[in-house]
């Protein structure tokens, strides 16, 4: 039996200062350039977040607000039928770092928004699934609506870029030394980024003409506990749960996961052929002109994704320039694309094996802004 | 409607499961371990839990080490036999998540040399990759971090996804591994201790219900709590009689 879609009525995503305007995430994403730049003690990566001198030290905390005031309240329901799914992979680590006597990571993020922000949904779920994250806690909030257990949910998702995430990536290899370059040949590392984003979710129904999530599936490689599967049949999975009982080439696109990191976009590209066969859709990604935003990454992406079903345009992928034989891949790169509107995969995978693949549709109306 | 298939419980009076394959209990000193520390349980260690060597264990966190414990008693109860594996979901809750090795890490970090053995397991997610791996389920995972909510929010998702129709089984682990960071942060007195529940629409086994569930998931009250053993104080009066000794 097919459910019925969620719709996205509202979203937001605030990035840190660089060289687009604060406001303006989805030209900067078009526009093909990249926020990335050396970072001392960090490495290569997105600036540090330009912010209020109340918020210093709590990047994510100030990301996420930044995301949420501009969705909520105006799109507030009935009392006791709103929901709220938090995403996060560390959230603010400043004051335990500090002293180690705060509430640290997550909680600390939803306690702080709590304070913030008075009336934010008492019924929550806070996900933290590695890099999948955001995109898991989509997953989550559309179930909610789609079972019938609330009428609109609120899905964030930040993470702030620390010294304690930078410096783990460093150890362990991962970071590039001249930024992501997502699919790209010479692909050497990930860069990390930061950011806060925010969506708004109602039933298909209570939002004709939005544009909405039409499948979504999730799974786990079940193979290794920080390196992608080799063969990429964890994400197939996910994708094939994803795109069931549809007609795959009616998929325009896809958003990959795009790390930058040699395996992971490797095991990308096999599960998109081993799903796709011969007629993989154009791919495009994002971290090469963001960086990795971790909690927030997924989120980014879904309604990155959402806005390529709806005008059909297709970002191109910062840091991408010559693509590997064997992958095989119509990597968007130089300029964005234009395409007939229509159905958007996004895919993403993270520590832990996790996957996931969520699958938006237009609407017959224009784009939420 | 989902039915609860197996059960267990890793807690400092030892180890309990229950399911197909039978119900039983083992004290710490029946296993030949040492007494509980400051934390509620003895070093865990993998012949307490596994028949075969297990190299493996012996490296991971301390709560990868205790969810991977309560999945292996999952397993020694029948809970596992005849079921897709592809399709068992795993949801998992935490209320102290990887504090302890997120110390360690920052120890490391501080003094130069930032581990990356130890940073693989700074995301409070990573048992459930860790379970993934030894017990081949490539089913959804989610993992929640809602406070003292943590463990009762898995156990109520797992029967949501069983009762809507997203997932056949259900692995739900509710686990905290405590030590001095969460003492340090003020979570008092932490525990360590893990539960694991495998819920299916089909098998044998009393019903769960995911409503009766959610409407729990409000009780608990902050201060009253111990990290871990919240998860069993709270829960097992919900599962009895399905669970009681």
């Amino acid at each position: 039996m097919a459910l019925p879609p969620v719709a996205i009525v509202a979203n937001a995503c605030a990035l840190p200062r660089g060289l687009a305007p604060h406001d303006d995430w989805l030209g900067l994403i078009y526009s093909g350039q990249s926020l990335l730049q050396p970072r001392p003690h960090l490495g290569y990566g997105a600036p540090a977040s330009t912010l209020d001198p109340g918020f210093a030290g709590h990047a994510a905390t100030a990301l996420a607000f930044a995301a949420l005031r501009r969705v909520w309240p105006a799109h507030q329901s009935a009392p006791g039928r709103d929901a709220m799914v938090l995403a996060a992979t560390k959230g603010d680590m400043d004051d335990w770092l500090a002293d180690g006597r705060a509430r640290p990571g997550l909680q600390g993020l939803a306690h702080a928004l709590d304070d913030m922000v008075p009336g934010l949904p008492a019924r929550r779920l806070t996900v933290s699934n590695a890099c999948v994250s955001g995109a898991q806690a989509v997953i989550e909030a559309a179930e909610l609506l789609q079972d019938g257990e609330a009428d609109r949910a609120l899905v964030l998702g930040a993470d702030g870029l620390s010294p304690f995430v930078a410096q783990g990536f460093h150890a362990l290899q991962g970071v590039s030394p001249t930024g992501a370059r997502p699919f790209d040949a010479t692909r050497d590392g990930l860069s990390l980024g930061e950011a806060g984003a925010a969506c708004v979710l109602l039933r298909a129904a209570d939002a004709p003409g939005a544009p909405r999530m039409v499948g979504w599936g999730a799974s786990n490689d079940a193979n290794h506990i920080s390196g992608p599967s080799r063969d990429g049949s964890g994400l197939a999975l996910a994708m094939q749960r994803a795109l069931a009982g549809v007609d795959k080439s009616r998929v325009i696109a896809i958003c990959g996961h795009g790390t930058g990191t040699v395996y992971n976009d490797a095991m990308e590209a096999r599960a998109f052929h081993a799903v796709f066969g011969p007629r993989v859709p154009p791919v495009f990604g994002i971290k090469g002109a963001i960086g990795h935003t971790l909690g927030a990454a997924g989120l980014i992406e879904v309604i990155l994704s959402a806005h390529v079903a709806v005008t059909g345009r297709v970002p191109p992928t910062a840091g991408f320039a010559r693509g590997e034989q064997e992958f095989a891949l119509d990597v968007v790169h130089g300029t964005a694309r234009q395409l007939t509107p229509g159905l958007v995969l996004t895919t993403n995978s993270g520590f832990g094996g996790m996957n996931t693949a969520i699958l938006v549709a237009p609407g017959e109306g224009p784009w939420p802004a | 409607m989902a039915r609860l298939i197996a059960y267990s419980r890793i807690c400092p009076a030892g180890l309990q499961w229950r399911g197909p394959a039978g119900t039983h209990r083992a004290t710490w000193a029946e296993l030949g371990a040492g007494p509980p520390d400051a934390f509620g349980l003895p070093p865990l260690r993998a012949k307490y839990f596994f028949d075969e060597p297990f190299p493996k264990f012996g490296r991971m966190d301390p709560l990868c080490k205790v969810a991977v414990a309560a999945a292996q008693l999952i397993q020694r109860a029948g809970g596992f036999e005849g079921r897709n594996r592809d399709e068992i979901a795993q949801s998992g809750g935490t209320a102290l998540g990887c504090l302890e090795v997120d110390a360690q890490f920052e120890a490391t970090r501080r003094a130069g040399a930032p581990s990356p053995a130890l940073f693989v397991y700074t995301l409070p997610s990573m048992f459930q990759g860790e379970v993934a791996i030894q017990f081949k389920l490539r089913g959804r995972c989610a993992l929640f971090c809602d406070g003292e909510r943590s463990g009762i929010t898995a156990l109520a998702t797992a029967a949501h996804w069983v009762d809507h129709g997203r997932a056949p089984a259900v692995l739900a682990i509710a686990c905290d591994a405590a030590g001095p960071a969460a003492q340090a942060a003020g979570f008092g007195p932490p525990q360590t201790a893990a539960m694991a529940w495998l819920l299916a629409a089909n098998g044998k086994g009393p019903e769960v219900t995911g409503p009766a569930l959610r409407q729990s998931a409000a009780t608990p009250h902050r201060g009253d709590l111990r990290h871990g053993l919240t998860f069993m104080d709270t829960l097992e009066a919900w599962l009895t009689p399905a669970t009681a000794p």
